[in-house]
């Protein structure tokens, strides 16, 4: 850069020194040389206008200011280079060289505040540029701003509806699983309960592969259950369900004949105990026809009408009779060996049908009493005394299950 | 108008002095001093390295100055005073030219800096825009399948 000012300073010298020798040489006008050529080259240039440009009318105060520089220092150049010119037609070199040398130091101040008035306008105008894009940035980052707490908002929203959604999938899941849980508690408890009537029915003994069946069913269903498969729990327990009621239903049958057998067998023992209680061992016994209960002595003579004291006794069967309703009653009749046999049949036949009738009367349904008559065929007591033979005029009263 | 007169006389005055050697040795001293102190304070600036030549050339008039005034070579002094003051002038243009420059050339890429932001921005503000947009689209269309589930009170009956 030096060099290149130093090449043109010497252009600048060159040249005009070259022209003023010239001069001489051809005996022209004398040549100026040194800072005053250099000075009237400058002055000679374009930019010698804006130096000198008016600033009275700038709007600008710094620019107005710089102007004012330019020109006050032009002036004061032209001011000496007019000395300069003076000195130089005076043929006084030194003072020439001298005014020249500030004449031209006084237009380069000038120009380099012409230069700075061009920077200043630069400056301004970068300054107005400047202030555009400031305001253009601000706009831009206000409204950005704005967008991106638009976009936070609607941002959070989304996951808050999103939250909300898995919230609402997790509750309907939820709800599903509880529901699907008690549905299955149930069942279960619905087969368990159906395994103990099951097996109150006595099914393991009755029907037990079906029962066993049904309790692989049910453990399946619980360890589903366990594990938390509420819907294979479910199933599982339903089929158990039906299990146990098929072994239910195999089982009943036996079950209600056992059952019976046994109630038969429990009230046989409360009618043999009550009979010998009521009649005394003698007359009330267990033989192949079932209980029997002897009543001697309870017609009026060898008729087949009842005594008081008959009515009496016979009154002691019928309370055992209407307390153990499962067993069926049968009246024997029976007379000693007085008289032909046909009459006897008669009289036993009608003693164990006046019998009868009294049961009816005493409300003893029709369905459980029978009668037999046996004439004089089947006396109990063998002796020939008046008192045995009057004992074989009697009733056997035989209770027997059904 | 009045400092473009005053101007125009403080030159004329200027020159009047300097072409007959007017001025008197206490007045060169005076104003040599006040050279002195404006060099002293364009030495401080910023910038100066801009214009060391000129200024060592006018500590050096300075240091010819004073010797010419002791040697009481008065025309010589007052011609070395006013190359100085020329000088100094020069100096400060250079000075307040660069500094000028200096601020112009910053601003400038000031310029270009801010509007590289503001660009920036501009794209954002953009791409964020379109952000904001589809999210606004999203968020409309689950209000809108919201509003669907969400049976209307006194509905259903």
């Amino acid at each position: 850069m030096n060099q290149m000012t130093h090449r043109n300073r010497l252009s600048r010298i060159a040249l005009p020194l070259a022209l003023s020798l010239a001069l001489v040489a051809c005996g022209g006008p004398r040549p100026k040389t040194g800072d005053l050529a250099e000075l009237e080259t400058l002055r000679a240039r374009e930019y010698s206008a804006e130096i000198r440009k008016p600033f009275a009318d700038e709007p600008e105060p710094n620019l107005k200011r710089l102007r004012q520089s330019a020109n006050e220092l032009v002036k004061l150049s032209d001011a000496y280079y007019e000395l300069s010119l003076e000195s130089f037609d005076e043929r006084d070199p030194a003072n020439t060289d001298a005014r020249a040398k500030i004449a031209l130091m006084y237009y380069r101040a000038a120009e380099n505040y012409a230069r700075s008035a061009d920077a200043r306008l630069r400056l301004n105008q970068a300054n107005q540029r400047y202030q555009e894009q400031l305001s253009r940035r601000n706009d831009y980052q206000k409204r950005l701003q704005s967008e991106q707490e638009l976009v936070t908002l609607l941002e959070t929203i989304q996951t808050l509806f999103k939250r909300n959604e898995e919230l609402r999938r997790s509750l309907d899941s939820f709800e599903e699983r509880a529901k699907s849980e008690s549905r299955s508690i149930y069942a279960l408890q619905e087969a368990r309960i159906k395994k103990t009537e099951a097996e109150g029915l006595k099914a393991p003994d009755f029907a037990g592969a079906k029962f066993g069946e049904a309790q692989n069913l049910l453990a399946k269903a619980e360890t589903f259950y366990n594990d938390e498969k509420f819907d294979d729990a479910y199933q599982m327990a339903l089929q158990a369900q039906e299990a146990f009621k098929s072994a239910s239903d195999v089982s009943r049958a036996q079950w209600t004949e056992e059952q019976d057998k046994l109630l038969r067998n429990t009230e046989s023992q409360a009618i043999y105990e009550r009979a010998q209680k009521e009649f005394g061992v003698r007359n009330a016994f267990i033989d192949a026809r079932g209980i029997v209960v002897v009543t001697s002595g309870i017609f009026d003579g060898r008729s087949s009408g009842l005594s008081p004291s008959g009515r009496t006794l016979l009154d002691k069967v019928i309370e055992i009779a209407k307390q153990f309703k499962n067993h069926s009653i049968v009246i024997e009749g029976h007379t000693d060996d007085r008289g032909n046999d046909s009459s006897n049949q008669s009289l036993s036949q009608a003693r164990a049908s006046s019998v009868q009738d009294y049961f009816l009367q005493r409300a003893i349904s029709t369905g459980r009493l029978g009668i037999q008559a046996f004439g004089e065929s089947k006396p109990r007591y063998q002796g020939q005394q008046a008192a045995d033979r009057e004992k074989n005029n009697r009733v056997e009263i035989i209770f027997r299950g059904k | 108008m009045k400092n473009h007169i005053a101007s125009l006389a403080l030159i004329a005055l200027m020159l009047s002095a300097s072409m007959a050697h007017a001025l008197s040795p206490e007045e060169v001293a005076s104003r040599m001093e006040a050279a002195s102190g404006l060099l002293a304070e364009l030495e401080t600036h910023e910038l100066r390295d801009d214009a060391s030549q000129d200024i060592s050339t006018a500590r050096l008039a300075i240091t010819d100055i004073q010797t010419s005034l002791a040697s009481e070579m008065y025309g010589k002094a007052e011609t070395t005073l006013l190359t100085l003051e020329a000088t100094l002038k020069l100096v400060k243009s250079l000075l307040d030219r660069g500094e000028i420059d200096q601020l112009a050339d910053k601003r400038e890429a000031d310029n270009v800096t801010i509007q590289t932001q503001a660009d920036e921005l501009q794209l954002e503000l953009e791409t964020t825009s379109s952000r904001r947009t589809d999210l606004q689209s999203q968020v409309s269309a689950i209000v809108d399948s919201l509003d669907k589930d969400t049976p209307a009170p006194n509905s259903g009956k």
